[in-house]
């Protein structure tokens, strides 16, 4: 196994993945994001959001304001749960 | 102590029927549960509180289930997902080995479209997590609630908000995704670390309170379209789905973490501070702990480790080290030093667990290293819908509690 250091392990984004990305222009976290996907897996970024904030910054990059947009679910839900939500009128579930 | 017997990847083990399965295969040894995403480099359970993707394993036919909070049952069958051969010796792996510097998916097979279209479908079949379960689930029927104030995080803040909202006359729900309340101060003390103040978690009638219940999202319009002054909380626990239309949503969710930078930090073993905690709290003990990075908790539980008389090393900075092991953590280097380790907790400092807050209009700012809810100290947001308070906010002891109470006051105030 080699030596990386992960920054986001839900989406296997390493340190080297966000000096990348910010030696490409990538100044800010939104679009650090986007490029390397850090904060779009399972956690939806719980783990990784601050620490790749700092390290963006670190790396000379923009100072955060906001972190990345969080949308519902906050937390994993199936599918399945997710139907019963929609009153589509169908009495057939 | 009573012990059920469950099946992990084949083979029977008998665990204490009072464990999660991830508590049940870190206190027989195994932190090895499962292999990442892209690189299949071994992963274990690391925050114990279902933050993180650590613990996941298919059980009973259902993939993708959170092991740290799920309690074993006897005759549960528990599988690794997510590998070609076994969680120890995953074929997949190949890929960490190939690509040391790490795969940049954005370059790489990119140049010739029937090699990059070739990639696709191969990144496709292998990449995800799980695969569909064994059963269809069966459909639930979502409860529909109304309160006037719901209260997300019944720690000490969120306890003293749903109280005083009580206490005006209004109705409240007060949720939490623990099986008990008291939040951090809670943990801290299963762990040995503080004794808790049983007054401040002491519900005044008439809270509704749910424990083991998440807080998935907030709604500002009803499914047809109709916006509304307050809004809607999703929450969710073992029963399903309650949608509680609410005037105003107090905030009390906390903080996490979170990871620290080092090499090997995603090895199996490497924990966060609060999963050292809720590991202490079930009476799981390492011999050798080596402690990485800053943070309130960690400084405590280095003390509680050495009282244990657990041979501690560090804390160090996360510059100074580099984690090794085959399929988890063996040593933690520092320097020109080595030194064995069962554990290496890595403490980051806070950021708030504030996405519900955001999703309600609140706004959050960047500050002592961390993201906190942008709150005064009346719990007031961005939102007049949403009020923020406690340790999310950063504020903690006797400025949380007052900025709790305000914040009730506030939110109770057209009730």
């Amino acid at each position: 196994m080699s030596d990386k250091t992960l920054v986001c392990r839900c989406e296997d984004v390493t340190l080297h993945a966000i000096e990348e990305a910010v030696a490409r222009g990538h100044r800010d976290i939104e679009s650090v994001k986007r490029y390397t996907g850090f904060g779009t897996g399972w956690c939806q970024g719980k783990q990784c959001s601050a620490l790749c904030a700092r390290e963006v910054v670190r790396l000379g990059g923009d100072m955060p304001t906001q972190p990345v947009t969080p949308r519902p679910p906050v937390h994993p839900l199936s599918l399945a749960e997710l139907a019963t939500l929609v009153d589509d009128g169908d009495p057939e579930p | 102590m009573a012990t059920v017997r469950i099946q992990v990847d084949g083979d029977e083990m008998d665990v204490s029927a009072k464990d999660s399965v991830a508590v049940a295969l870190v206190r027989s040894g195994r932190w090895l549960l499962g292999r990442s995403v892209k690189y299949h480099r071994p992963r274990g359970p690391v925050c114990f509180r279902e933050r993180c993707e650590g613990c996941l394993m298919r059980v009973d036919g259902v993939p993708n289930v959170m092991t740290c909070r799920k309690p074993v049952r006897a005759g549960m069958k528990v599988e690794t997902q997510n590998v070609v051969g076994s969680a120890s010796f995953d074929l997949l792996s190949i890929t960490d080995w190939a690509f040391p510097k790490g795969l940049d998916h954005h370059h790489m097979w990119t140049r010739f479209k029937p090699t990059n279209d070739l990639m696709k479908k191969i990144a496709r079949r292998v990449a995800g997590v799980g695969t569909l379960p064994e059963t269809v689930m069966p459909p639930q029927a979502v409860e529909i609630q109304r309160v006037d104030v719901v209260v997300v995080g019944a720690g000490y803040a969120g306890v003293a908000a749903a109280n005083e909202v009580a206490r005006r006359g209004a109705s409240v729900l007060l949720v939490d995704e623990a099986r008990a309340r008291g939040g951090e101060a809670r943990l801290l003390s299963a762990a040995g670390l503080e004794d808790e103040d049983e007054e401040r978690v002491r519900l005044s009638p008439p809270v509704a309170y749910r424990r083991k219940t998440t807080a998935l999202g907030v709604y500002r319009e009803r499914p047809n379209g109709e916006v509304l002054d307050g809004g809607i909380v999703l929450v969710h626990n073992a029963e399903g789905l309650c949608a509680v239309e609410c005037d105003a949503l107090i905030v009390a969710s906390g903080v996490t973490g979170g990871a620290v930078a080092f090499p090997g930090n995603d090895l199996p073993g490497v924990i966060t501070a609060t999963g050292a905690l809720v590991l202490l709290s079930r009476g799981v003990q390492p011999q050798r702990v080596g402690l990485v990075g800053d943070g309130p908790l960690l400084s405590a539980l280095s003390g509680r480790l050495r009282k244990l008389g657990v041979r501690c090393h560090g804390p160090f900075a996360g510059t100074e080290v580099q984690a090794h092991g085959k399929s988890q953590v063996e040593t933690l280097r520092a320097g020109k030093e080595s030194h064995r380790v069962d554990w290496v907790v890595a403490g980051a400092p806070p950021s708030a667990a504030g996405e519900l807050a955001v999703q309600g209009g609140a706004t959050m700012t960047w500050s002592d290293d961390g993201f906190f809810v942008d709150a005064g100290d009346d719990g007031r947001t961005k939102s007049p819908f949403i009020f923020a308070i406690g340790s999310c906010t950063n504020r903690r002891g006797e400025p949380a509690l007052e900025q709790a109470i305000a914040a009730a006051r506030l939110a109770t105030r057209s009730s």
